[in-house]
């Protein structure tokens, strides 16, 4: 688990950051890496904790810190399969409760990546 | 009271005081609720698995259908995340144009929201006034783009559909006409001493709530934070930075503040159609200089009638988008309402969810 990404978003949240979103994607170069990243408005500023996750790896959560990544941080686990620390089993999904097919993003991002290296 | 005389009433996510799907579970002791759980993920669309399979035009027909009532407010953050990938320089008669319609949506969507808040509140009158006065905008809009909603008038790098000397004069006459009688509709809600006696000091979002949970839009600036992306932000694809009104900011932060905030709301929205009506810059709509999408990341901010709608694209040199990521104003609006249904009565909580101006389609994608 890396343990600094609770302590960046303190001091962002000091700083009077405001958290967005938080966007994940398979790295489109080479494919091996989840890209997770925590976007905030600085004063009009875009800024950003970024950090590139392994397959099932489990990150930190700043749900203590910035409450609303909540939901976002549930849907990157259920659409990548990224694991945040702090969730009970039953609140790891929330768009696909459901059903449906695991992790779907990454796995259509996957697709591109072979693709491409295909071509 | 101890914790197990506590009730757990649950609405939906099929209920009859409930317009789109969604399941809020109120453990209660006796009227007042004490802990909320929503859950969400009954209308799940998949719009970004869509948008990965799709070319960026058919995925701004895709991102149209995001939201019924935001249907500008979408594609055109979605376009200007291609446009700032490919560095298309947007003409200003487009950027105008397309600011007098996300002008127009947000005049609509708010009349929407107060429409609702009147018929909850049981002031049928009011709604129906609302409604009328709505209608007359869409009106407006269909002239304008050719379409009620889902306008289809965004492309990558302008807008497309013109407007003649004839037609700026119609527009501007039913804007004449239609004024006064939304002022008035203003004026009747703000004094009317029902409404906002069942609405002031209810539903309370503090500021630093408000902050901490990352609200935006009416929400936010009804609760004292000085957020409006128009003011706030370059946006590219728009011409706010041409054009001078208001932000309004509202302190109390409850119900009443949010109704007020999307009223005044109005009155600066009319003030830019004029401005833009008046001033609109000669010149084409569409840019000349079409390049391809190159690789690359876009980040687009659009103040969306509910507040900021952010568009993260990301692109790999084909026609076809690698990844688009949407955080439409509800997602994290809705969120909100775990802190706001705390403590309130649950008569209220009709009204409370609905000032927050929810949607729930659109932030499910």
């Amino acid at each position: 688990m890396r343990i600094n990404l609770l302590d960046k978003a303190k001091k962002l949240k000091n700083l009077g950051a405001r958290y967005i979103t938080t966007v994940a994607y398979l790295k489109p170069d080479t494919g091996d890496k989840v890209v997770v990243r925590h976007l905030f408005d600085l004063n009009g500023k875009l800024e950003e904790l970024t950090y590139e996750a392994e397959f099932s790896e489990t990150l930190e959560s700043i749900k203590e810190v910035y409450p609303a990544v909540e939901w976002s941080e549930r849907e990157v686990m259920e659409l990548y399969g990224i694991e945040f620390s702090g969730y009970p089993e039953e609140e790891k999904k929330l768009l696909l409760s459901s059903g449906g097919h695991p992790f779907p993003l990454l796995e259509v991002e996957k697709q591109k990546v072979s693709r491409k290296r295909h071509e | 009271m101890n914790r197990s005389q506590r009730f757990v009433l649950p609405i939906g996510p099929i209920h009859i005081a409930l317009e789109e799907p969604i399941q809020l579970k109120l453990e209660t002791e006796g009227n007042i609720v004490k802990n909320v759980q929503l859950k969400i993920g009954y209308v799940h669309r998949a719009i970004e698995f869509l948008l990965a399979n799709r070319d960026f035009y058919q995925g701004i027909i895709v991102v149209e259908r995001v939201c019924g009532i935001c249907s500008h407010s979408h594609p055109t953050c979605f376009v200007q995340a291609l446009e700032q990938i490919a560095g298309i320089e947007v003409p200003l008669r487009a950027r105008y144009l397309r600011t007098l319609i996300g002008e127009l949506e947000r005049i609509h969507s708010h009349l929407l929201n107060t429409a609702i808040a009147c018929e909850i509140l049981g002031f049928k009158t009011l709604f129906v006034r609302c409604m009328n006065a709505r209608e007359n905008i869409k009106d407006l809009m269909e002239g304008i783009t050719g379409h009620r909603g889902n306008y289809a008038f965004n492309t990558i790098g302008g807008v497309r559909k013109d407007l003649v000397e004839d037609e700026i004069h119609e527009v501007k006459k039913s804007l004449d006409s239609l004024e006064p009688e939304i002022f008035q509709l203003i004026e009747t809600v703000l004094s009317n001493s029902t409404l906002i006696s069942r609405t002031k000091g209810i539903g309370v979002l503090t500021y630093q709530d408000a902050v901490d949970l990352s609200v935006v839009g009416p929400v936010a600036r009804a609760s004292g934070v000085d957020l409006d992306l128009r003011k706030d932000v370059a946006m590219p694809g728009a011409a706010y930075e041409f054009l001078e009104f208001e932000k309004v900011i509202e302190k109390d932060g409850d119900v009443l503040s949010r109704i007020k905030v999307r009223l005044l709301e109005m009155i600066e929205s009319f003030k830019i159609i004029k401005q833009i009506l008046k001033d609109l810059p000669k010149g084409p709509i569409l840019t000349k200089k079409f390049v391809p999408i190159p690789k690359g990341i876009g980040i687009s901010r659009w103040e969306a009638p509910r507040g900021g709608l952010i568009y993260y694209c990301i692109t790999d040199g084909t026609d076809i988008p690698y990844r688009v990521k949407i955080r439409a104003p509800s997602f994290v609006n809705i969120y909100a309402l775990n802190r706001i249904l705390i403590n309130q009565d649950v008569a209220d909580v009709t009204i409370i969810s609905g000032s927050i101006d929810p949607c729930f389609s659109c932030m499910q994608r």
